[in-house]
């Protein structure tokens, strides 16, 4: 009697779990008609970083069109500041996100974020500023979008070196057998700004490009910081520059500022990124060539993971995640 | 062996801590106050907020400072009036607190209010005549900013010229009084205004070409939106031969991008206001409105114009770049 009294108790606590489970399910479906995605962006004056919002929006919209499901983006900028975007990421658990997307100010500081967002149980599709290994590995619901920065010096070596095999007058402009280079590079604590420098070079070097370097410096990805530093070394290096390699588009279209002013067309410069100012100078002619990544391609990842996440589903297999968690956006050569 | 007066003493001090634990964890002995957070939706006319910024970086510190959540709405097509009352009502039904509208059309929306969405306060932007018709106002006088760009245009080109008035396809409240405002002021000078429609891709490039083409007498531009301010001085910016033809473009806007064209001397001179307290004001008077409180006026900010050393003065220069 014992034991039948025991099954029945067994099979009405079954029923029960599977009932409010069931409730649960359809309370979360229910609830999931409207999603609330927290960004927050390092600083809201970098050029890739509004292409890739602008294109988030974009995609938010047409989501939201396509599917009636109402998406709120907010989108906060933290002004080159940790702290700030700390309490912002604070603020967007507090009001209620489903999911947050970082563009960390610095990426060495992410355990805070990801310390904050574990307690809260909200998923992290960080981007563009990778997080060291050891905080990307300290849960299963962190994700990272960005390019791959090998492939994008890889890239942009092979501009400079495909223009040498196809002309090298055009790059050796005062016929010493060298090319003369410098180097705009970009944050010194930023992982795609170290690999970028090493690969590009690196890559002239085994394409058999005669270069000599002539200055290098830090402008910090910003254009009007690598204008002043091109100033200065072509005031200070009165030899030739017939090569500027910038780690990114906006810091040499800082360098083509410069030459501008001072009447030089000759001087190639190449760039990494394919913003919308770098690619029109493209077009123009004033810059060599970019590797564009896809910012279509790279804000669709982004979304795509934020409300997969936040619907409470697995990220979809069309994304190929490195290690489960690493997204790479295609990027291409533009000359 | 413990005395009575050291067991008595064990158990006040018991109860000092479980206390001052329930006073510190608990909300049993000190309640403390709920901070209610007021949920307010800001609905633009536009499908970007590129013209937003300064607006923003005022609406986002007043949220921080007076509890407000808010969402920033933009339609999915440039100022389609049905968008902006669907948006409206959706999100009414998704129970929002107040909303800040800046209207495609006021006349539509104050109808919209008097029937359908009644029951949520609203603020609205870049329109004078809402106050007590339906709610609160924080703007310009669009219409005195326009008569005061004209007359600064005029003043500087004399009324010989003809002025070209740039504009979109579409319009909304503001464009159209910002041009009343130009236009009065134009026709009471005896000076010529000609309205020239922005093409969806080419902007203005065929309009100046052609200006370029004739070799007459340069022309004076006016642009009635940011937009066409933008597209405008774009086409000017990389080109000698199109800006030759042009004698000044005009226009309104405190965008970065607008700020340095500005800067650059693209752009001749801007008719501004202060965004950045637009945002900080309509925030505070919606979650004022949401708290019961809600002032049926409107609040109209000053208009000024600026040409480029006007940039670098510290009046202008924290109006236009704010910190927040």
């Amino acid at each position: 009697m014992n034991r039948l009294r025991a099954v029945w108790l067994a099979v009405v606590l079954a029923l029960t779990l599977m009932l409010s489970s069931g409730c649960e399910q359809a309370k979360q479906q229910e609830e999931k008609q409207s999603l609330r995605i927290g960004v927050s962006l390092y600083r809201g004056d970098d050029t890739f970083i509004n292409n890739i919002r602008a294109e988030l929006e974009k995609t938010a919209k047409a989501y939201e069109q396509e599917t009636g499901v109402k998406i709120k983006l907010d989108v906060q900028e933290a002004r080159g500041n940790q702290n700030t975007q700390n309490n912002q990421v604070e603020r967007f658990i507090s009001l209620g996100c489903d999911v947050l997307c970082v563009n960390m100010v610095d990426r060495t500081g992410a355990s805070a974020i990801i310390e904050k967002a574990m307690t809260a149980g909200v998923p992290v599709i960080f981007f563009n500023r990778q997080p060291v290994d050891e905080d990307m590995d300290r849960w299963d619901q962190l994700y990272y979008v960005g390019v791959d920065p090998k492939e994008s010096a890889l890239l942009q070596g092979k501009i400079v070196v495909d223009l040498y095999r196809e002309n090298p007058e055009a790059l050796d402009l005062n016929g010493d057998g060298r090319i003369s280079y410098v180097l705009l590079e970009g944050e010194p604590n930023h992982q795609d700004s170290m690999i970028r420098t090493e690969w590009s070079v690196q890559t002239l070097k085994d394409g058999g490009l005669p270069i000599e370097k002539i200055a290098g410096g830090i402008a910090n990805w910003e254009r009007s910081q690598a204008s002043a530093m091109m100033e200065q070394w072509l005031e200070k290096y009165p030899g030739p520059v017939e090569l500027v390699i910038s780690n990114n588009d906006d810091m040499a279209l800082g360098a083509i500022d410069t030459l501008d002013r001072k009447g030089i067309t000759s001087v190639c410069v190449v760039g990494i990124d394919g913003t919308a100012p770098g690619l029109e100078a493209v077009k123009a002619g004033k810059m060599c060539g970019t590797v564009s990544s896809d910012k279509e391609q790279y804000a669709r990842a982004i979304f795509s993971m934020a409300v997969d996440k936040a619907m409470g589903q697995d990220i979809r297999p069309e994304l190929e995640l490195e290690n489960g968690k690493y997204y790479r956006c295609p990027q291409a050569i533009i000359r | 062996m413990i005395t009575k007066k050291e067991k008595y003493l064990c158990a006040i001090y018991g109860l000092a801590l479980i206390f001052l634990f329930l006073a510190s964890s608990t909300d049993l002995i000190i309640k403390e106050r709920a901070v209610e957070v007021y949920p307010v939706s800001v609905i633009i006319e536009g499908t970007s907020d590129e013209n937003y910024v300064n607006f923003r970086k005022g609406m986002d510190q007043a949220a921080m400072e007076l509890n407000a959540d808010v969402s920033f709405i933009t339609l999915y097509d440039e100022n389609s009036r049905s968008q902006q009352i669907q948006l409206m009502e959706r999100e009414k039904e998704d129970g929002v607190k107040a909303m800040i509208v800046m209207p495609v059309d006021a006349d539509e929306i104050r109808a919209a209010v008097s029937q359908s969405l009644a029951a949520v306060p609203l603020v609205f932007l870049g329109d004078q005549s809402a106050a007590g018709q339906g709610g609160a106002g924080v703007t310009a006088d669009y219409f005195s900013m326009g008569q005061q760009l004209a007359a600064r245009i005029l003043e500087r080109h004399g009324t010989k010229l003809p002025v070209y008035l740039l504009q979109g396809e579409t319009g909304n409240t503001v464009v159209s009084r910002f041009e009343a405002g130009i236009s009065s002021e134009l026709k009471a000078r005896g000076c010529e205004a000609v309205p020239v429609v922005r093409d969806p891709e080419e902007g203005f490039r065929m309009f100046l070409e052609q200006l370029a083409e004739e070799n007459g007498e340069p022309a004076v531009l006016a642009a009635l939106d940011s937009q066409s301010l933008k597209a405008a001085a774009d086409l000017l910016d990389g080109s000698r031969e199109l800006s030759a033809a042009v004698a000044g473009l005009y226009g309104r806007g405190t965008s970065v991008q607008i700020l340095n064209y500005l800067d650059e001397g693209v752009i001749a001179g801007l008719a501004v206001t202060d965004d950045f307290s637009a945002g900080y004001l309509s925030v505070k008077a919606a979650v004022e409105a949401a708290a019961g409180r809600q002032k049926k006026e409107s609040l109209v900010l000053d208009s000024f114009y600026i040409e480029k050393e006007d940039l670098r003065s510290p009046e202008y220069e924290k109006m236009l770049y704010p910190i927040e």
